[in-house]
């Protein structure tokens, strides 16, 4: 038996909170797991479909509910909440109250009797109070842990004494209403918030009044599969099919109370307006906004084809108010548009999308405990730890650090797992499974590129205990960010990255391979043999390692707009922030600057937002603000993009005089140099309809980041590149950091362009990834993979031709070998083996066959077919 | 034997989104015909020519392939091929006069349980309107 | 290798239409390459032919199997059983195999379910394309590698003939003009003085011309 003292407790059973115990557990580490609700999943288990690819996220949640659920490191506790913690990093004792279930969880077989026969009927929470449960109930047929729960507050047998219709109903026995409250504590090494958020309650718009304004919640439930409306699209008041439909964005983000972007409200107000289109396709869809803040990856992309394909209608417009139309139980909306005319519309239903706010509960643990907060309440973290509280040993990730959406939660869920277990002394037995290689995996770990990103892996990989080599083109380390001056918080990233050199040299465990390419790879996970040359030598190196992290980096545009490369005073951002640390006087003699944003980003030919740009503008804007007081600056720009908490450096901009001017795309700035050779900007203001002349000393140019030539690494790592010529990962949603090939990750500005703090939580979770694999025991044996018989092969070549795992090699006999640890197992190449020599062990020619006949002949059997 | 014919579809499901979306009709309670019958395969690439074939030489009345969403497999391109050996033995079963119909494929995401009842009544009243699949000899002796 | 072409259905329909007892023989080497004879195509073949019977109401009995190679004896002996056991052959191996079968049961009707189409090579996954045209007499070595006798449609040896446009024969525009090919490779090879030898008329004796061709080696005949 292992000592449980030094797990991690992971407070929040959301998708960010099951990750981390996920990671942690499969690296070895054992996990309590404390969740409010009854159910595991949170948030993310409401929702119906996610952006940006519309897939549902039923199946690969329910995998990842399934597996935290069954884990052998994993110990979750329902219905509990922290009291409190005492002691510090490495030694924490946490006292936890769990609520009675009412219900064995062992014995419920979730046969539904219970729900079936119970009088009391109530609003049902998952489906925010449009459809009714039980008192005893169970929030969805697939609802984790499997085993209904008895709400005390609403059973008759608490409210009115003596109820026990559950009880007898229950053939299994399982209903106990003598469970007692319990007292549990827990003496854990590290601990992670992962408590997520809390919708607003919409002060606004008479929510509580008028039934079909409903909040985004509501309609994901609405929508959903398995809603309240049986999935049907109707609304609240009269349960009739809505023929328009208003999404009103920014309720309860970027207001008086919350000085904050919610981040996800624009994409998903996008989705709900897609997803009605879909089921109803005569729908009109109009969603009212102030900017459209569509900034990860294929989010430009989603909001363009609902803009240009599915006819959603968008209008750049922060609503005044929604009256009910008398007689009807329709809406009457009624707004202005960017030159101040006043309209009236007439709307079915009006979906307020409703921000994001730091679990309240939460807020008050964190309060308690003394851990730092934001003005909003949010974790305050820095950009470069981004999931370490204030308190050494105590984690954050999710909502709960800064509105985020799902994917870049499961990122931080796996840097939180990573940066945690650094602190936690006890390893749980590892979950093995019984046919092994007997082959460990190599204990070191290759990172691709040293950027950043590349150095924040290496470093956590070394931490951890192994060798890390890190493969650098360039004869340094630290890429682009050597060029950066400030985060969008203000910390100073020279520093940063100074003494991040400086510990990635000296670290015993870290081996940098400068001036260094990779030229050949192979192996499978846990066993990868490279091949890398150093330019300045002839010589070439072989490396054995047990994971890769490719985190090549990205460039930036040089554009040939707006004079740049032509004019030395059109500049782009780095010649700015090196202005900024360098040239003082330059500054001070300056007396108007322009930006321009999204230079080359978001145009036909790149249709990405490059993510970055307008938060480094705002800093560098404020920051010559600052050294210049009476400098005219003027931002350029097409959508505001400040999400999350950036919001502030567009709030203080604005405070500070900064003016803001809007183009759109058909109707760019023009950057012309004088005869005197001053230069000349002229930009159609939207709100005056006029042209504006504008004489700068300096232009910046937000040029966008785009992909380096990724085609090559791509195929020495057979990865697949995305359509923007970013790396693409194996799931957008759920899989951000992997990909489909196993042993192979992706972190930083390869996978798309983002700021610092993402990078670094996703070099993070890139290396706990690596870890869950190098911390085996042994390579486990893919059962999955396909075998071929030797003696019928004629070496056709057909398999290593259509192999889409490249796990097909010709060997030196001439004969191909199946690579077990690449092998898919799909099986396409045993379907088109001209031979038939190739077979699957889980998926047989056979038993397939002889499946389709035994159905047909039984079907044949039973029916009364007329033959 | 006089009565209503009632058709026999066999469905190759891709045990990624297609069989999760079936699943999911499933445990959403829908109603879709209990004509279809499915098989759950690893990818939907994996349906050779011979396995549609042999599917109506015992007894089904028609097959359909139901495959990921195009550029959603998740082995890059079986989806793509399965279009493609569709179309293949649609030419067979020309060949053999066999209605064409009789054989589709489709692509669905996992979240449409909804599209897949669609489709499964699609499929059933396409080979209903065909009429049993024109094959004399009892298929039990095989 | 060996690139062949399964029959029309038709075809094979007819040639088969008084048998109920059929072996449908593959051969696993070249033919099965070119996804025309291997035992994938066996048994896709056996199904429709079945299914065929079945719309019309008769029974048929076919036996699936293939062979290493249809073109050595050896491997044709072990099926000897099955050949035994069935009305009629039907063969998916190419013209070589056929007649080794028909040498070999002498009294069994072997059927081709193949056209033999070609020797060549496979371009890509499913395409397949002519190289060598069996002419016993080899002359790549003055040609840059390419054969003008199997890849020229008029079996030039002296040049191009008016008909090559843009590099592409005027047969078709999808067809290269092997000679253009030839010129080209030939002066990227810095060769081009190889086109100025004339070529003789050529000794069609060893194609075929001259009856059937045989080769023996002494030393390795017993």
């Amino acid at each position: 038996m292992f000592s449980k003292v030094g797990s991690v407790l992971v407070i929040g059973g959301g998708i960010a909170g099951i990750q981390a115990c996920l990671d942690l557990a499969d690296s070895g580490y054992f996990v309590y797991l404390i969740e409010k609700s009854a159910f595991i999943g949170g948030k993310t288990a409401q929702l119906d479909k996610t952006y940006p690819v519309n897939d549902c996220p039923f199946c690969i949640r329910s995998d990842m509910h399934m597996e935290c659920i069954s884990h052998t490191n994993i110990e979750i506790l329902t219905l509990s909440e922290v009291k409190d913690i005492k002691g510090s990093s490495g030694d924490f004792e946490a006292t936890i109250i769990q609520h009675p279930r009412y219900v064995d969880i062992d014995k419920c077989t979730n046969c539904g009797l219970c729900a079936e026969k119970c009088p009391e009927e109530v609003n049902s929470e998952f489906n925010e109070d449009l459809g009714k449960r039980k008192a005893v109930y169970i929030d969805y047929p697939e609802a984790l842990p499997s085993s209904f729960v008895i709400d005390r507050k609403n059973c008759l047998h608490f409210t009115e004494e003596g109820c026990n219709v559950c009880k007898e109903a229950c053939i299994e026995k399982a209903i106990d209403f003598d469970q007692k409250e319990q007292n549990i504590s827990l003496n854990v090494g590290s601990i992670i918030f992962a408590a997520g958020f809390d919708s607003i309650i919409p002060p606004y718009y008479d929510y509580d009044k008028l039934p079909n304004v409903i909040t985004s919640m509501e309609f994901e439930r609405i929508n959903s599969l398995n809603g309240p409306y049986d999935s049907h699209l109707v609304r609240p008041s009269d349960k009739k099919e809505p023929s328009n439909i208003a999404w009103l964005q920014c309720i309860g983000s970027r207001d008086i109370y919350h000085n904050y972007c919610s981040s996800v409200c624009c994409m998903y107000a996008i989705k709900q307006a897609t997803l009605a289109r879909q089921s109803n396709k005569m729908l009109n869809a109009t969603i009212f906004f102030m900017d459209m803040r569509v900034c990860g990856k294929d989010h430009e992309r989603y909001y363009n084809r609902a803009k240009d394909e599915d006819n959603i209608r968008f209008v750049r417009s922060k609503v005044h108010n929604v009256f009910p139309v008398p007689g009807t139980d329709d809406l009457l909306i009624r707004y202005a548009d960017e030159h101040g005319n006043i309209y009236e519309e007439i709307y079915n239903m009006v979906v307020l999308s409703l921000g994001l706010e730091p679990s309240h509960d939460a807020v008050k643990l964190a309060r308690d405990l003394g851990i730092s907060l934001d003005k909003n309440n949010f974790v305050e973290t820095s950009s470069f730890t981004p999931v370490n509280t204030s308190i050494p040993g105590i984690y954050v990730c999710g909502a709960f650090n800064a509105p985020k959406d799902i994917s870049e939660s499961i990122a931080e869920a796996s840097a939180a797992a990573c940066a945690s277990s650094l602190n936690t002394v006890s390893k749980a037995a590892l979950h093995e499974p019984l046919e092994d290689t007997g082959q460990k995996p190599v204990p070191a770990g290759l990172t691709i590129g040293g950027g950043v990103t590349g150095m924040v892996s290496s470093l956590c990989l070394a931490d951890q205990g192994y060798k890390a080599y890190l493969v650098e083109k360039t004869d340094k380390l630290g890429g682009h960010a050597l060029k950066l001056r400030k985060t969008f918080k203000g910390e100073d990233v020279k520093s940063y990255v100074k003494e991040l050199i400086d510990k990635v040299e000296n670290h015993p465990l870290i081996d940098v391979c400068l001036n260094s390419e990779v030229k050949h790879t192979n192996g499978y996970a846990g066993n990868f043999s490279t091949r890398i040359a150093i330019s300045t030598s002839a010589e070439t190196r072989e490396i054995n390692h047990g994971a890769t992290i490719i985190s090549t980096g990205a460039d930036f545009l040089r554009t040939n707009e707006y004079l740049y490369g032509k004019n030395p005073r059109v500049l782009n951002w780095f010649h700015t922030d090196k202005i900024l640390s360098e040239e003082p006087n330059t500054i001070e003699k300056a007396n108007t600057w322009v930006f321009i944003l999204c230079v080359g980003s978001r145009e036909p030919e790149r249709p990405y937002c490059s993510k970055i740009c307008c938060s480094n503008a705002l800093r560098n804007a404020l920051e010559l603000k600052k050294l210049n007081p009476d400098m005219e600056i003027y931002v350029l720009y097409r959508d505001m993009r400040t999400y999350g908490l950036i919001e502030d450096l567009y709030t203080e901009a604005r405070d500070k005089g900064i003016i803001f001017i809007r183009y759109k795309l058909d109707s760019k700035p023009e950057v012309e140099q004088e005869q005197d050779g001053e230069l000349m900007v002229r930009v159609q203001d939207n709100l005056l309809g006029e042209d504006l002349i504008i004489q700068p000393d300096f232009v910046t140019l937000q040029t966008a980041i785009i992909p380096r030539n990724n085609e090559n690494l791509a195929k020495l790592f057979n990865v697949p590149v995305d359509q923007d010529g970013f790396l693409k990962e194996a799931h957008k949603k759920f899989k951000p950091v992997e990909f489909t090939a196993k042993g192979i990750y992706l972190a930083g500005l390869v996978h798309y362009p983002k700021p610092i703090d993402e990078t670094i939580s996703q070099a993070q979770a890139a290396a706990a990834k690596a870890v869950t694999l190098l911390s085996k025991e042994c390579i486990s044996i893919n059962t999955e993979a396909a075998s071929i018989d030797l003696k019928l092969c004629v070496a056709c070549l057909t398999c290593a031709r259509i192999c889409p795992a490249s796990a097909l090699i010709i060997n030196g006999m001439g004969k191909p070998y199946i690579e077990p640890q690449k092998c898919f197992g799909c099986g396409i190449c045993a379907v088109e083996c001209p031979v038939k020599a190739i077979s699957l062990e889980h998926f047989k020619n056979e038993p397939i066959l002889a499946e389709s006949k035994a159905i047909l002949v039984d079907a044949s059997l039973m029916s009364d077919r007329v033959c | 034997m006089e009565g209503k014919f009632e058709p026999l579809v066999l469905a190759f499901c891709c045990n990624y989104c297609p069989s999760c979306s079936a699943d999911l009709a499933g445990s959403a309670k829908m109603q879709y015909p209990s004509n279809i019958r499915i098989i759950k395969v690893p990818c939907i690439g994996t349906v050779g020519t011979i396995h549609i074939l042999k599917a109506l030489e015992n007894g089904a009345d028609g097959v359909c392939l139901m495959g990921c969403l195009e550029g959603k497999c998740e082995y890059s391109s079986g989806n793509y091929r399965a279009r493609k050996r569709v179309q293949y033995v649609k030419n067979l079963l020309g060949k053999l006069s066999i209605e064409k119909e009789r054989l589709e494929i489709y692509n669905i995401s996992a979240a449409e349980a909804r599209k897949f009842c669609e489709i499964a009544r699609e499929v059933t009243e396409t080979v209903r309107s065909l009429g049993p699949i024109p094959l004399k000899i009892d298929n039990s002796k095989i | 290798m060996i690139v062949g072409q399964q029959k029309d259905f038709e075809e094979i329909k007819k040639m088969i239409s008084s048998y109920n007892r059929i072996l449908v023989l593959g051969c696993q080497t070249c033919v099965a390459v070119s996804f025309a004879g291997g035992m994938r195509e066996v048994e896709i073949l056996a199904s429709m032919i079945r299914m065929d019977r079945k719309m019309a109401g008769q029974d048929i009995e076919i036996i699936e199997d293939a062979t290493l190679r249809q073109c050595d004896f050896e491997f044709i002996d072990s099926v000897e059983n099955l050949v035994d056991d069935c009305d009629v052959v039907l063969s998916l191996a190419c013209g070589v195999g056929v007649q080794a079968l028909a040498e070999r049961y002498p009294d069994k009707v072997i059927l081709p379910g193949l056209n033999t189409s070609f020797m060549g090579l496979t371009e890509k996954m499913g395409v397949w394309s002519e190289r060598c045209a069996g002419c016993g007499n080899c002359i790549l070595d003055k040609t840059g590698g390419l054969c003008p006798i199997a890849r020229c449609s008029k079996g030039l040896l002296n040049g191009p003939c008016g008909g090559s446009m843009d590099g592409k024969c005027e047969i078709s525009s999808d067809v290269d003009c092997v000679w253009q090919l030839i010129i080209d490779r030939l002066r990227a090879l810095n060769q081009l003085e190889k086109l100025e030898e004339i070529f003789p008329i050529k000794d069609w004796d060893v194609s075929g011309h001259g009856g059937t061709r045989k080769i023996i080696r002494e030393d390795l005949t017993a």
